[in-house]
């Protein structure tokens, strides 16, 4: 009996987890249908018959460029990075018991803000470092200034520190965000400072295939921990003493998952800019839909944190003919209606 | 000796919380611990469940020392109820209540029917049948530390630590967990207001400003001068007609 | 051009034509200026500028000696100026401070941009100069049918024309009494400006097409291109090419799937000294336009029809005209002639 039990769940589980690639799939595509031009969903699926099962349709090869080269890098790239941002925020909230956590607590997108105009604006690196190597060096510092100062503060990450890496993630975004504003006003003109805003506020478009290989393992990798310490989390759902009196290292699963968590949103931010509310907004979604066990919300959260960046970039492309929106102002006119909704059905459901 | 503290010290901040508090408890044996407000009665249960580092001293359970355990093996042998453990998750009872087999599940050893069995035996001792779809957040005070309950003895653990866990328990229920305790062939610690419940347990220990200051049976320990001493109140000592035990009787100073 | 602005143009020309024919400039002299009145009592005997295209129209009217502060250079000056600009101090690369303006006591100080001494103004507000008696003059260019208070470079409401930039011109050039080169000046670039267009015209093209590409945030993400009003655009509509983006912005961010998809006959890139991002380097765009899978299918690469141009001619200067003689020149060179 408990072995029929077992292998019951365990093929319910495989299930469901088909059923969530499938539906990776299905946005993947769809992000690649739709784009700034129209191309007809035909040409989409020749196009990809062509490169990965060897047909050979005969395609214009721009169409096929545009399909292969741009808009399917980039959906997968929308779609790693949905999932990473999403699973920071909802690890970083059930870790610090903070509801309002998101990736960006600890620092790190203000420091990729500064390390971006580091590089382009006071021509850091002179010209050598990429402007997504200097947002990648500049959330790092971030991070480990506010570890630092989280750990000066009061014991760190410890079981009672939990307070003082939000404060310390506050203070540390701050200072870079002055820093970010001081090297702009001083050596910034109108289309630099133009420039930079539109990275900041996120932007998919450059994405090609190396970022595929390097975005990919990335959100892999936090998915992965996520399913490996969902346990753990679990046990954070009373606090940290409760985790420990539960077995679970607390100081040691706190260090590992927020330096994860840094390292996942780091490396996204560094790709893609900084793109707000994904952290934030998609845990609660999730929870919404699956419940706060997070052998089941992790990678539903991924999943609809994919979906959503996905959706989001489509829509910025689309929403004004012709021209381009920063993705960082969809997600946001999004989020936070649909924040507001959560928060009320929430409310109304107790 | 199945749990021991040896010059145990605390403090927070330069100040001393607890000093040089030796003990140690039997298997099997149930011991109190009372003390006035502030007097460390939280701080000495949270060392000795080893969710606190102490500042000097040790702990050791069978011997081992608590320090140099995995966390994962000291929760399989002891349970800590805190005194007041919230969430704002939208958690349920039964989640609540299997998150006590959280030690003893690991990636090879997942989630089997073994584990099922003991979350509703442990729903059924805490009297939360039937409660198990219930959002943690339209329980009561007493609901709510009874599923505490539950999932600390979810944990199958040697050892059960319960600090003040009486609180907020109507009367039924405070003497039914007490009854459970007894019952349990575990050896528990527990932290007391009524020291009329303290004389229930076979061993006392009375703290006061950090010091342990008495240790031993309630009948040695819970003496009226100590009572006076330690709590400031007058108590006198009752006996009820119908089955000859001792009672406390309580009387303010002045 | 419009109606509109073609009589407004007229009117200041006839007006400054017959003052430049009938005598030196008459002073006290009132010059109409971005919305503000400025009188000046005399020959102003020094200047300050902010902004590279008004440093250089100065030069070109022969006043380099009267310029004792320069500031807001994008790119090396133009070479026949290299002798005066090495004598004349620059107060700063990018934007001066209001205080190393005024330090050099200036009798006007010359100014590109709106957005210098506009209401947010960076260097200060034109009022902070005029209250301590110190004129300003903002090139029409970028105010004539323009409003700075929108969009991130200002928005025009009707295409750019180098009538706007003669208009600087001979402004500038009654302000210093020196209406004779000024005259001369104009003359000379209008000439230069008619020759290209008819050039242009004689090839008959029919559907020729371009982008100018002036560079972008990354190497690989959307670039900036021109718009429909600013001077590319300008520069477009008089050779008989069409722009393939339909934005009203200056410089809007278009997606390279939309420029591919619209596949233009020729590419215009710009070339600058300034290094911020990496596609500044023309070299590094011809790179990505060969390399790139999408990018190295347009016609306008595989035929090779890629236009480098000074990044300064795309803005409204006095280079403008100087890129339409490049476009021109390039027309011809790619046998785009029926």
């Amino acid at each position: 009996m408990s072995l029929a039990l077992s292998q019951q769940a365990y093929v319910s589980r495989l299930g469901r987890g088909a059923l969530g690639f499938a539906a990776l799939a299905a946005a993947i595509l769809a992000g690649t249908c739709i784009g700034e031009t129209p191309i007809p969903v035909l040409v989409v699926l020749q196009t990809l018959a062509n490169k990965i099962l060897g047909a050979a349709y005969v395609l214009d090869p721009i169409d096929m460029g545009i399909i292969w080269n741009y808009r399917l890098p980039r959906a997968i790239v929308a779609a790693c990075c949905g999932s990473g941002l999403a699973i920071s925020g909802m690890v970083l909230q059930s870790l610090l018991r903070n509801a309002l956590a998101d990736p960006y607590l600890l620092g790190i997108s203000a420091g990729a803000s500064t390390g971006a105009v580091a590089v382009t604006v006071a021509g850091l690196g002179a010209g050598a470092v990429s402007m997504s190597l200097g947002a990648f060096g500049g959330a790092v510092a971030a991070f480990l200034l506010v570890a630092i100062l989280a750990r000066a503060a009061g014991g760190g990450v410890t079981l009672h520190g939990t307070g003082q890496i939000v404060l310390a993630g506050i203070a540390g975004s701050q200072l870079f965000n002055a820093l970010t504003s001081f090297i702009i006003t001083k050596s910034a003109n109108a289309e630099q400072a133009r420039g930079i805003m539109f990275w900041l506020l996120g932007n998919l478009s450059g994405a090609r295939w190396p970022d595929v290989w390097l975005a990919v393992p990335v959100a892999l990798l936090g998915l992965a921990a996520c399913v490996w310490f969902a346990r753990a989390l679990d046990a954070f759902a009373f606090g940290a003493e409760a985790a420990a009196s539960l077995g679970v290292p607390v100081r040691s699963v706190q260090v590992v998952l927020i330096g994860l968590t840094a390292l996942v949103t780091a490396v996204m931010v560094s790709i893609v800019g900084s793109i707000g509310f994904v952290g934030l907004v998609i845990p609660h979604a999730a929870r919404f839909i699956v419940g706060v066990r997070h052998g089941r919300l992790g990678p539903a959260t991924a999943l609809i944190g994919a979906a959503f960046l996905i959706a989001a970039d489509v829509l910025s492309r689309t929403i004004i003919p012709g021209q381009v929106l920063p993705i960082g102002v969809i997600t946001a006119l999004v989020g936070a209606p649909a924040f507001a909704l959560i928060l009320v059905r929430g409310r109304r459901a107790r | 000796m199945i749990l021991e503290a040896r010059n145990l010290c605390w403090s927070a901040r330069g100040r001393p919380i607890l000093a040089g508090v030796d003990l140690s408890v039997s298997e099997g044996e149930t011991l109190g611990l009372v003390g006035p407000n502030g007097s460390g009665k939280s701080t000495l249960m949270q060392l000795l469940a080893g969710i606190r580092e102490p500042s000097s001293g040790e702990v050791r359970v069978k011997g081992r020392r608590l320090a140099e355990m995995p966390r994962r093996q000291a929760a399989r042998m002891i349970a800590f109820l805190e005194q007041q453990a919230e969430t704002t998750e939208a958690i349920t009872v039964r989640d609540a209540v299997e998150l006590g087999r959280t030690p003893w599940l690991t990636p090879l050893q997942p989630w089997s029917a073994e584990d099922d069995r003991i979350v509703a035996r442990a729903l059924a001792d805490a009297d939360m049948e039937g409660f198990e779809r219930r959002s943690w957040s339209t329980l009561s005070g007493g609901e709510r530390q009874r599923v505490h309950l539950a999932r600390a003895l979810a944990q199958c653990p040697q050892i059960l630590l319960l600090d003040e866990p009486t609180n907020h328990l109507d009367i039924q229920h405070q003497l039914s967990i007490l009854g459970l305790v007894a019952r349990l062939p575990v050896t528990a610690v527990i932290a007391l207001h009524d020291l009329n419940q303290a004389l229930a347990c076979d061993r006392v220990g009375v703290l006061s400003s950090g010091r342990l200051v008495a240790l031993g049976t309630p009948e040695e320990v819970l003496t009226i001068e100590r009572v006076h001493a330690v709590f400031g109140v007058r108590v006198s000592i009752v006996t009820d007609p119908c089955d000859g035990t001792r009672l406390f009787r309580f009387r303010p100073l002045a | 051009m419009t109606i509109k602005h073609m009589a407004f143009t007229a009117a200041s020309l006839a007006f400054l034509t017959v003052a430049a024919a009938a005598a030196p400039t008459t002073y006290p002299l009132n010059v109409q200026n971005c919305g503000e009145t400025i009188t000046f009592q005399q020959t102003p005997a020094t200047t300050v500028t902010v902004g590279q295209a008004a440093t250089e129209v100065l030069y070109s009217l022969g006043l380099g000696d009267k310029v004792t502060g320069t500031s807001v250079w994008f790119n090396e000056v133009l070479p026949e100026f290299k002798d005066i600009n090495d004598r004349v101090e620059r107060l700063a690369d990018n934007d001066p401070s209001f205080e190393s303006v005024v330090a050099k006591k200036p009798g006007l100080v010359a100014v590109q941009y709106v957005w210098h001494v506009g209401p947010e103004g960076i260097v200060a507000t034109r009022e902070q100069f005029h209250d301590i008696g110190v004129p300003t003059y903002v090139l029409p260019a970028d105010c004539v049918a323009k409003d700075n208070t929108v969009g991130v470079d200002g928005t025009r409401s009707e295409m750019f024309s180098t009538a706007t930039i003669y208009q600087g011109i001979e402004e500038l050039a009654a302000i210093f009494d020196v209406q004779d080169k000024g005259e001369e000046l104009v003359a000379a670039l209008k000439a230069r400006e008619a020759a290209s267009i008819e050039q242009a015209k004689a090839l008959d093209l029919k559907d020729a097409s371009a982008v100018f590409w002036f560079s972008s945030a990354e190497m690989d993400i959307d670039p900036y291109v021109a718009g429909r009003k600013g001077a590319p655009a300008y520069m477009m509509d008089k050779l008989g090419v069409r722009n393939v983006v339909e934005s009203d912005e200056e410089w809007p961010v278009v997606g390279w799937e939309t420029i591919a998809k619209a596949n233009p006959t020729m590419i215009v890139i710009a070339r600058m000294d300034r290094r911020r991002f990496p596609a500044d380097d023309h070299e590094k765009k011809l790179e990505f336009l060969k390399t790139d899978p999408v990018a190295s299918q347009m016609e306008a690469v595989k035929n090779n029809r890629i236009v480098v141009m000074d990044a300064h001619a795309m803005d409204a200067t006095i280079r403008t005209i100087s890129g339409i003689e490049v476009l021109s020149q390039a027309l011809r060179d790619f046998g785009l002639a029926k």
